[in-house]
């Protein structure tokens, strides 16, 4: 069947995003600190080779960069729909505190974990960092709310303000720690893939598709919010309970991308803004935006890993390079 | 729109924000074929009769039905189908074309996924047709004027195809020609057996386009009653406080201005 121009036009971002999401997978296991030439990685990745090889990318280079696509699209999906529920184009997990608050959960988490025989699972993790990322939405929300309603100029000092404190208490908890631990959750607080195992890459995949399901059926409420609370409700949605069930969704994909891989900000700010020019309707923007997201952090992670090889910068301060200029240019168009 | 019977009755209704009380002991009743304007200075409770009447607001007491039956009781999605809203302002945030922005009128006729089918197409085709906005379909409401932006967003409702049209400033930021578009707009709807509730602050669209006006006046309905009766000059006067002149066109409608006699 030969595609329409308009189907060509819908499907094009489509088949860029997913090979630039491809490109800097291909890229992300072929380079590392250690030199392996490209056949050897795809005969390891196929299951032959030595074994320090095998090792290598089988064990560090694979889960990493599965970690990194996961990672970057589940912030982006949680951005897409924070920005629709709270009608802010400026929305971001990062920004708003979600991160932040999610963080404070999955230290406390594992602090608590630490004194037990077991350790820690891969998915009671990212249940701390959900219940952080929970009240840190209900501290932001009470912040931001006058007389009973979201305000929406408010939100994001709200979010500064959370944001904050979850530094304070992430500072308070890492005092905990002994040294070696501190030097570890610091890395990862700043953003880190360098932490990635299989378990973990099973976990994020697990609540990104969770989470991104229940925003993708979400996506006819999504849209209608995006006209503001009022004209929602009048056309047919049921507005406080959509809210309700994406803000928990969002959360969850915040969370499970901080208990993996720390706070990484703006890629769920950056990305659906980049998406909403070329797609509409949030089954597509979100769908973009999963792939965007992907392809954003898994490349970041490059950068942060051979830019100074072979020494490692944290993730999340090349994504806040990118980000945070972004964020400022949004800032002033919108005034 | 197949308008079965459309019956508002409000009975004592009183609305409050907080503690200020909004709109006190109001009675009305507002039936299928006609278009009630309702005028009144800032604050004078316009909108939120308007809210009240498409449910986004309860009442704080009194009663107020359609056909019947409380509208806060009316399912999300079939009172969706049945009453379209415009709200006063809108700012839009996200990139959306003026055909993607009317597609959301169809929102409650779509499925969980939000795609839109042949149908709800020609239903948006339809309502920029009536607006004047086909010709500029596809450019981005953000980047429009705000006569053009209103006419959109008027369209956005008109596509819903709803029995009930309730619509807040309707006419707000349009030059002549589309003013009148706007009445000729809610006076078929009327004539198709509709019910169209409008406020402005344009008395000459009210005088054009209203079977019945309702005058409020610090949140009470002051005079209720055909247009020709009820916006009178002495009327007009006590609601604003601006000296106007009306006089009586060969159709039988008033023509108004305001500031015409004496200054002061």
């Amino acid at each position: 069947m030969i595609p329409t121009a308009r189907g060509w036009r819908r499907g094009l971002p489509f088949a860029l995003a997913a090979l630039a999401a491809a490109a800097a997978a291909a890229v992300s296991l072929l380079v590392g600190s250690i030199r392996i030439p490209p056949e050897k990685v795809v005969a390891a990745l196929l299951g032959s080779g030595d074994v320090p090889t095998l090792a290598i990318v089988r064990e560090i280079r694979l889960p990493r960069t599965l970690l990194g696509l996961l990672v970057g699209g589940a912030l982006a999906m949680s951005g897409t729909s924070l920005q629709a529920l709270l009608q802010n184009p400026l929305a971001d997990p990062f920004l708003l505190g979600v991160s932040g608050g999610a963080a404070c959960g999955a230290l406390v988490g594992s602090l608590l974990a630490v004194s037990s025989p077991t350790g820690p699972s891969v998915l009671v993790g990212p249940m701390a960092a959900f219940l952080g990322a929970l009240a840190a939405v209900a501290l932001v929300g009470a912040g931001a709310s006058v007389r009973g309603r979201l305000d929406r100029n408010r939100l994001l000092l709200s979010g500064v303000v959370v944001n904050a404190l979850a530094s304070a208490v992430l500072l308070f908890l890492l005092s905990f720690g002994n040294a070696d631990q501190t030097r570890g959750f610091v890395f990862w607080m700043l953003g880190s893939l360098a932490g990635a195992t299989r378990d973990g890459v099973v976990s994020m995949a697990i609540y990104a598709a969770a989470g991104g399901l229940v925003l993708v059926g979400l996506s006819r409420s999504l849209d209608a919010l995006t006209l503001g609370d009022d004209t929602a409700f009048t056309l047919g949605i049921s507005v406080e309970r959509t809210k309700r069930i994406a803000y928990v969704a969002a959360s969850l994909l915040a969370a499970a991308a901080v208990a993996q891989a720390g706070i990484i900000g703006f890629v769920g700010l950056l990305v659906p803004n980049a998406v909403r020019l070329v797609a509409r309707g949030h089954v597509r923007v979100l769908l973009l935006s999963f792939l965007v997201g992907a392809a954003l952090l898994a490349a970041s992670d490059v950068f942060a890993r051979t830019v100074f090889s072979p020494s490692e910068v944290a993730v999340g301060a090349v994504t806040a390079l990118l980000g945070a200029p972004a964020f400022l240019v949004l800032l002033r168009r919108r005034s | 729109m197949a308008a079965g019977s459309i019956r508002y009755l409000l009975r004592n209704v009183s609305a409050t924000y907080g503690r200020r009380e909004a709109l006190s002991g109001v009675d009305l009743d507002l039936a299928k074929g006609e278009v009630v304007a309702l005028l009144g200075e800032n604050g004078s409770g316009k909108s939120t009769l308007l809210k009240l009447l498409a449910g986004l607001l309860a009442p704080s007491s009194g009663r107020l039905t359609l056909d019947g039956r409380p509208v806060g009781e009316l399912a999300r999605r079939d009172a969706a189908r049945r009453i379209g809203y415009l709200p006063q302002s809108f700012e839009p945030l996200f990139p959306a074309s003026a055909l993607e922005m009317v597609l959301l009128g169809r929102t409650a006729y779509l499925g969980l996924l939000g795609a839109p089918r042949a149908n709800d197409h020609a239903a948006a085709r339809r309502a920029l047709e009536e607006t004047d906005t086909a010709a500029f379909a596809s450019r981005d409401v953000r980047e429009m004027s705000g006569g053009e932006r209103q006419r959109v967003f008027l369209s956005r409702v008109l596509a819903g195809e709803t029995d009930v049209l309730l619509l807040d400033e309707p006419a707000a930021n349009l030059d002549p020609r589309h003013r009148f578009l706007v009445v000729r707009v809610l006076r078929r709807r009327a004539a198709a057996g509709g019910l169209v509730v409008f406020s402005t602050h344009e008395l000459d669209v009210a005088a054009a386009a209203a079977d019945r006006v309702v005058l409020l006046r610090e949140g009470r309905v002051v005079d209720i009653g055909p247009v020709r009766d009820t916006l009178t000059a002495e009327a007009l006067t006590r609601l604003f406080g601006v000296p106007a002149i009306v006089s009586m066109s060969p159709s039988g409608r008033p023509l108004v201005s305001l500031a015409g006699g004496e200054p002061g």
